[in-house]
């Protein structure tokens, strides 16, 4: 996966699971790409990905905070891009030759892990 | 760009100052030890001194500074500065020349301690014994055993210079103490096998024999003696002056290698 | 005619040590302000490519242009502008930290002496301690140091985290986003630790057998190199696929490494018995594919 790509799940998982909340401020793009380490051009896109998609939102001189998202976006949006993810999955299973209901079980033990504000998810 | 040069002095100095010490020593050592035990006399102990083992020292000091560096591998670091190799091998040659030049007037001084010591009885040897004296030669220089030996340190010295110069840039090629030492050993050798020829009554043989820089100390004793300045002032633009002028050359920088 | 938007700039760049000819025609542009990683496999050149950069060996056909400067000709202004950190130097161990710091100062007229104090307090360097006395770690830090206390607008570094742990590698590179991408200033650097750089470069170039044969932003990379694994029917002949990097053929399935993952997908799913799986990968799959991959075909 792209760097920052990796970025923004990273920064997404953090927001799911509740460890940065609705109002919070986020490092800037300097800060970020000095504590990761990372180009600063890979932060940047980041950030503006998840600020398109309305999850970030950056303030002039402030900073970049996290928004209150669902709001935001249409649920029939977010709808069509779980369903990219989800198919994509779904092939990788069947060439790992992982049955449905094993598929299955995964999603629920992930659904699992944020309720419970887990962090460790590698 | 002096802050350049004085900066590379600076390093120099601090890399060699102990060996430094230690030939200064050893060198005015031998020098006193041999005029006040008088082995030999004086003039002939001022030839060898000057002579073999002046070149001896010449050797140490030309196949030390660029071989070792290499051979640490601090030299490519060196070079990686914005200094070019002209201007790195132009202030080790500073640094070798003022160590020789220093060695050599301290063993003087050291020599001439000695002869005082001895009450200035030291004879020099008698004309009409092996080595030949013409009336016409520098006659004082004969009997006065301190005046001799200036004149022999003197001469020496820029005689060690010259060749000093000429096998330092010969020698930057090598990439290690070794090779270089070697290298430094049989370059002075072949310098050496040149000069019997001042004896030969062959004009063409003489002169290429005077051009090799150690002449003018065996020249010294001999009726050539009134020529003697002049070709000291040769040797210094043949040997000193046009290979330091040329060192930045591409063809040079080329042969030194990387 | 050198674009002035480009910090660096090869041109036809060739060498030969011997008989062995190391760079054999040698294309290359560096953006300003950007961080381009140079790649390849040890002993393909980039040592050879780097040193001929900075003026201090010269190519056999070519130019390189670095900051405007011609490197043939004005080798020592250009060192005087441009940052470098060699690999693997060896410094000269009897001096002090400080002593070198100040020694190295004499040669360059931009040093900043306040930034070169600040540098050596954050890396942690005693002043007085003896250069042969530090580890591998503060070595490469000290080399970094040098290279950048002169405020250069290009940095050159030539495998600057090799033989470091973890650890420090991460330092140095935070060291090179945060002192050298703040300022807009240009760093090209060799490396073969590629899960590394990844993170950290810009554009990326390849260099092997003599020659470029990938230079691109990562992202595009990322985008268009691929692997596409698929069960092909039977019988199936592979199709012409430009930009094969990569053909693996095993147990009825194919593993093909591409340049063009859409066009390649579009040509095989016709053959495809079943779902075509188009999987990303990462820089050190990438780099293996374009130096090692294998592209001949065969039927496994």
């Amino acid at each position: 996966m792209p760097v920052y790509r990796q970025i923004v799940d990273q920064i997404r998982y953090q927001i799911a699971s509740g460890t940065v909340r609705a109002g919070d401020r986020l490092p800037s793009v300097r800060e970020l790409a000095r504590r990761l380490p990372a180009n600063q051009n890979t932060v940047l896109k980041a950030y503006e990905l998840l600020t398109h998609e309305g999850l970030l939102s950056r303030r002039q001189g402030d900073g970049t905070f996290v928004t209150d998202m669902p709001s935001a976006i249409k649920k029939s949006e977010r709808l069509k891009k779980i369903s990219a993810t989800l198919a994509h999955a779904a092939a990788q299973a069947v060439h790992f030759e992982i049955s449905p209901e094993e598929l299955r079980t995964l999603l629920d033990q992930q659904i699992a892990k944020l309720s419970r504000g887990d962090r460790a998810h590698e | 760009m002096a802050d350049v040069f004085r900066a590379l002095l600076r390093k120099e100095w601090h890399e060699q100052r102990w060996r430094f010490f230690l030939g200064l020593i050893v060198f005015s050592g031998l020098v006193a030890g041999m005029l006040r035990a008088q082995l030999v006399p004086s003039n002939e102990a001022a030839v060898l001194l000057y002579g073999p083992v002046g070149l001896v020292f010449v050797i140490f000091l030309a196949a030390g500074p660029v071989a070792a560096e290499r051979a640490d591998r601090t030299w490519e670091f060196l070079m990686a500065q914005p200094v070019s190799r002209a201007e790195v091998l132009r202030a080790k040659w500073t640094m070798g020349v003022m160590q020789l030049a220093v060695t050599m007037l301290v063993g003087a001084v050291a020599g001439l301690l000695a002869i005082w010591s001895r009450g200035f009885r030291i004879m020099p040897k008698v004309p009409g014994s092996s080595t030949e004296f013409s009336a016409e030669s520098a006659a004082w220089l004969v009997t006065h055993p301190a005046l001799s030996l200036c004149a022999f340190a003197a001469v020496g010295t820029i005689a060690l210079v010259c060749w000093f110069t000429s096998l330092f840039l010969l020698l930057a090629r090598a990439r290690n103490g070794f090779a270089a030492a070697l290298g430094g050993v049989l370059l002075t050798i072949a310098l050496l096998l040149w000069l019997p020829q001042l004896g030969s009554g062959n004009k063409a043989l003489l002169v290429v024999a005077a051009l090799n820089p150690l002449s003018p100390l065996f020249l010294l004793s001999s009726w050539r003696a009134v020529f003697l300045p002049a070709l000291l002032l040769i040797h210094i633009v043949l040997w000193v002056v046009l290979p330091l002028r040329y060192v930045g050359r591409r063809r040079i920088e080329k042969w030194i290698g990387a | 005619m050198s674009n002035p938007m480009n910090a660096i700039q090869v041109e036809s760049l060739r060498k030969n040590f011997g008989r062995q000819e190391i760079l054999r025609g040698v294309n290359l542009d560096v953006p300003a302000g950007s961080i381009f990683g140079f790649l390849g496999l040890n002993g393909a050149g980039k040592t050879t490519l780097i040193r001929m950069l900075l003026g201090l060996l010269r190519p056999d056909a070519g130019r390189c242009v670095v900051d405007g400067i011609d490197s043939a000709t004005k080798a020592l202004e250009l060192r005087r502008r441009v940052g470098y950190m060699a690999e693997n130097q060896t410094m000269y161990g009897w001096m002090r930290v400080g002593q070198l710091i100040e020694w190295v100062s004499r040669f360059y007229p931009s040093w900043d002496s306040t930034l070169a104090e600040t540098l050596r307090q954050q890396m942690r360097l005693d002043a007085a301690q003896k250069v042969g006395a530090l580890s591998k770690g503060q070595t490469s830090h000290l080399a970094l140091l040098l290279a950048l206390a002169h405020r250069p607008n290009i940095v050159i570094l030539d495998d600057p985290t090799l033989g470091l742990d973890p650890i420090a590698r991460r330092d140095l590179l935070r060291d090179v986003i945060s002192q050298l991408q703040d300022r807009g200033a240009t760093v090209f650097f060799s490396s073969h630790l590629l899960y590394e750089i990844e993170p950290i470069c810009d554009r990326i170039a390849i260099l092997h057998e003599g020659q470029i044969i990938k230079c691109a932003p990562v992202d595009e990379l990322r985008e268009t190199v691929k692997r596409i694994v698929l069960k092909p029917t039977e019988g199936a002949r592979v199709p012409e696929i430009p930009g094969l990097l990569d053909f693996q053929a095993q147990d009825g399935q194919w593993s093909l490494t591409v340049e063009h993952a859409e066009e390649a997908r579009r040509a095989l799913t016709p053959i495809s018995r079943g779902e075509v799986l188009v999987t990303g990968l990462n820089l050190d799959e990438i780099f293996e594919a374009h130096v090692i991959g294998r592209r001949e075909v065969s039927r496994g």
